[in-house]
């Protein structure tokens, strides 16, 4: 079994530098707009039913930050890379099946 | 009117306690020369919790007005004291 | 304070340096422009002379909204609002919510301006984008809030920029947090005698630390500001309602009901307004009028906080008989958290929900804030200086924006009191700002050292600031300071007094700095025969 060394200094050779440049850059601007698209679907809507259209437009910008800084820091690229990846994959899963169920709700209706 | 008076009592308490921090400062007295030591490391952390508790004073009446009042005032107070202090010793050098 | 690992430090000082190197300059532009913004309603009433303090929700405006009414056409009759504009007059814009020719929504129709008799000044017609620009006795004012809302940029390119530069600050706070290990240890620590590169690190990291929650707080709210419109409510109508902006603001911000389209005379306005203040001790900040002469119409009146709070009042009126129903939050239908957090982002940005205090305390900030971003980037050019000779001139412009633009911002005030009365503000407030802004870069091209450029910056903004009293007083025959505090706007006084102090200690600080520099330079013949 390979230990990993908890003194591995962040991963920094050119190759994985642009993967986290791009990790922390565009991915990090794209999963946050999935995140505010995606999040009203499920937040719960509260006293007044717009707790879950306000928070992901308030939060929008520490949503983005926490999604650049974990980029940043975290050691392993491979766990940022599926950090994001889920959080894509879940909130544009979640957009795109509301947008189907309209859709099958406008074509019953015609 | 009361969150003005709120406010105002706040921020002269901390800022009797940020002065003591500021004239105590161990970092602040070596770097301009002085004695060494300074202030306790305990009686700093005494000292800091007894500035915060206007703050908590505001947060427990609920005037979130004073509170935010307070938390901006003091931190004006305690970067106008830093100069302050850097410039009346220069002037003393 | 936090301790991260040296590989991970040095990650956090990269992103800290570069985010501020990169975008700083423009970052100092938003936030300087922003701290004088803070007093935009007072620097407005310094500068155009408002002696009037009634309000004009004070006064009978029933009679004035009829009338204009029927003169509007009945298709921008659909909603109404109404604001103070200029020395308590009265903004009256009649609308119709419609779609642009992108597919935006927008509203159209007519804006009344009438000053504070009622009588009509000006009538201008088009999408609020269109009527809403600046007018001649607010120029100034707006200039600030333009500048730093979205650099003068159209929208919505200016909002997205405004709204990066936010993100910026907000990287820059928590990377600063994170790489600063000793935070509390160094909070009143200036030295003097230590290396330039020292002493410009102990100024950033003390005003720094000392303002830090304020720069999270208000990169937080100031990106959420620039990003609302352009790309969250966009988002977030696309995902919930299809697209439907319409139908995420009646969500967010409308009041529930049976719509009933029968038209019916609107109720008696001076019955509600004088209700609303009866309710909360004052005046309304603004009145919006939805359904506009249906038997459904609702009348919403907006005030500043109850004391001790900081989230704005809003009472909701029945439009048609003109009957108090209930105090409703400001966002949502009821009191709520997304509510209450969506309400206080505006008083946790603007500093307005107490008066004067919140707003001189946020101005203090506000330029805590202007140094730290200026201070840094002198710390990030200062430190590679010695190193790449082409720096120099970095740090040239480094001067000259972070001292040419509140030189450029005076001299538009300047310019704003001596062509106000001309009836040319508008144009002029820009011109000389712009014509400002080109002699300090002309300036920064030919003076002899960083030092100088400094010292002259420095004393053309002094002896402009105490310049402006008395171009207030007699280029734009402004009130004097007994008038002024004889009506009740002692503003005008403290404002005077305030330009005129902070003037003679720029002119002061310049001079004693050049005087030093001659005897110095002076002192080197005699050392060097010596």
């Amino acid at each position: 079994m390979i230990m990993r060394d908890k003194t591995d200094p962040l991963p920094l050779r050119p190759r994985r530098l642009w993967a986290r440049i791009l990790l922390a850059g565009p991915m990090a601007i794209i999963v946050a707009l999935t995140l505010l698209a995606g999040m009203p679907l499920w937040l719960p809507g509260g006293a007044a039913g717009i707790d879950n259209l306000v928070f992901p437009l308030v939060f929008a910008p520490l949503i983005w930050a926490a999604l650049f800084f974990h980029a940043c820091l975290d050691r392993s690229i491979t766990r940022v890379a599926l950090v994001a990846a889920v959080l894509f994959l879940v909130h544009g899963g979640l957009v795109a099946s509301s947008f189907m169920g309209k859709a099958a709700a406008t074509e019953k209706t015609r | 009117m009361t969150t003005l008076y709120l406010a105002l009592a706040a921020l002269v308490f901390s800022a009797i306690a940020i002065v003591v921090l500021c004239v105590g400062d161990p970092k602040r007295l070596r770097a301009v020369g002085g004695r060494d030591g300074g202030m306790a490391s305990g009686q700093r952390r005494l000292l800091i919790a007894v500035a915060c508790i206007p703050g908590f004073i505001c947060v427990l009446l609920g005037d979130a007005a004073a509170f935010l009042i307070w938390l901006g005032g003091c931190a004006l107070i305690g970067w106008a004291l830093a100069t302050y202090f850097s410039v009346l010793s220069k002037t003393e050098n | 304070m936090i301790h991260l690992k040296k590989d991970e430090t040095k990650a956090m000082v990269a992103v800290h340096g570069w985010s501020g190197i990169l975008l700083g300059l423009l970052l100092y532009a938003v936030v300087l422009t922003g701290t004088a913004a803070v007093f935009a309603h007072e620097i407005g009433a310094w500068s155009a002379g408002h002696v009037t303090t009634t309000s004009a929700f004070e006064k009978p405006i029933d009679a004035t909204i009829r009338r204009l009414s029927a003169m509007t056409p009945a298709r921008y009759r659909e909603a109404v609002n109404l604001f103070e504009i200029g020395d308590h007059g009265l903004g009256v814009f009649f609308h119709r919510h419609e779609l642009d020719a992108n597919g935006t929504p927008t509203e159209s129709g007519i804006y009344y301006q009438l000053d504070n008799s009622g009588r009509i000044n000006r009538t201008l017609r088009g999408t609020a984008e269109e009527v809403f620009g600046p007018r001649n006795d607010d120029a100034l004012s707006s200039f600030l809030v333009d500048t730093h809302v979205r650099l003068h940029v159209p929208n919505p390119w200016g909002l997205l920029l405004t709204g990066i530069l936010g993100l910026a600050m907000l990287v820059a706070a928590i990377s600063g947090l994170l790489i600063h290990r000793h935070l509390f240890k160094d909070i009143f620590t200036l030295r003097r005698r230590a290396s330039p590169v020292l002493i410009d690190r102990d100024k950033h990291s003390v005003a720094g630390t000392w303002s830090l929650p304020f720069a999270f707080i208000l990169a937080f709210t100031g990106s959420f500001f620039s990003f609302f419109g352009t790309i969250g409510v966009p988002v977030v109508a696309m995902a919930a309602f299809s697209g439907d902006v319409e139908a995420l603001s009646e969500a967010v911000f409308g009041n529930p009901g049976t719509p009933d389209p029968r038209p019916v005379a609107i109720g008696n306005l001076d019955r509600i307004t004088s209700d609303a203040i009866r309710r909360t001790g004052e005046a309304p900040t603004f009145i919006a009028i939805e359904k506009f002469g249906r038997a459904d119409a609702e009348i919403t009146s907006f005030h500043n906080p109850k004391a001790s709070d900081i989230e704005p009042v809003a009472l909701l009126y029945n439009g048609a008989t003109a009957t108090f129903e209930r105090a409703k939050p400001t966002v949502g239908t009821r009191t709520s958290a997304g509510g209450t957090l969506a309400g206080i982002m505006g008083p946790l940005h603007f500093g307005n929900f107490a008066g004067l205090l919140s707003k001189a305390i946020w101005f203090g900030l506000g330029f805590a804030m202007c140094y730290v971003t200026f201070t840094g980037m002198r710390l990030w050019v200062v430190r590679r200086k010695d190193e790449a000779r082409s720096l120099a001139w970095l740090e040239r412009t480094l001067t000259v924006v972070g001292f040419g633009l509140p030189f450029g911002l005076v001299a538009s005030a300047a310019a704003f009191l001596v062509t106000m009365p001309l009836g040319l503000a508008v144009y002029w407030t820009t011109a000389a700002f712009l014509i400002a802004s080109g002699a300090a870069i002309f300036t920064g091209f030919f003076a002899r050292s960083n030092d100088g450029l400094t010292q002259m910056l420095t004393g053309a903004t002094g002896a402009v600031m105490i310049a402006l009293p008395l171009l207030r007083i007699f280029a734009a025959s402004g009130p004097g300071w007994t008038d002024a505090i004889a009506v009740g706007q002692p503003i005008i006084a403290a404002l005077d007094i305030a330009f005129a102090a902070a003037g003679i200690w720029l002119v002061r600080g310049c001079w004693t700095a050049a005087r030093s520099s001659t005897r110095s330079t002076s002192n080197i013949p005699v050392a060097a025969e010596a």
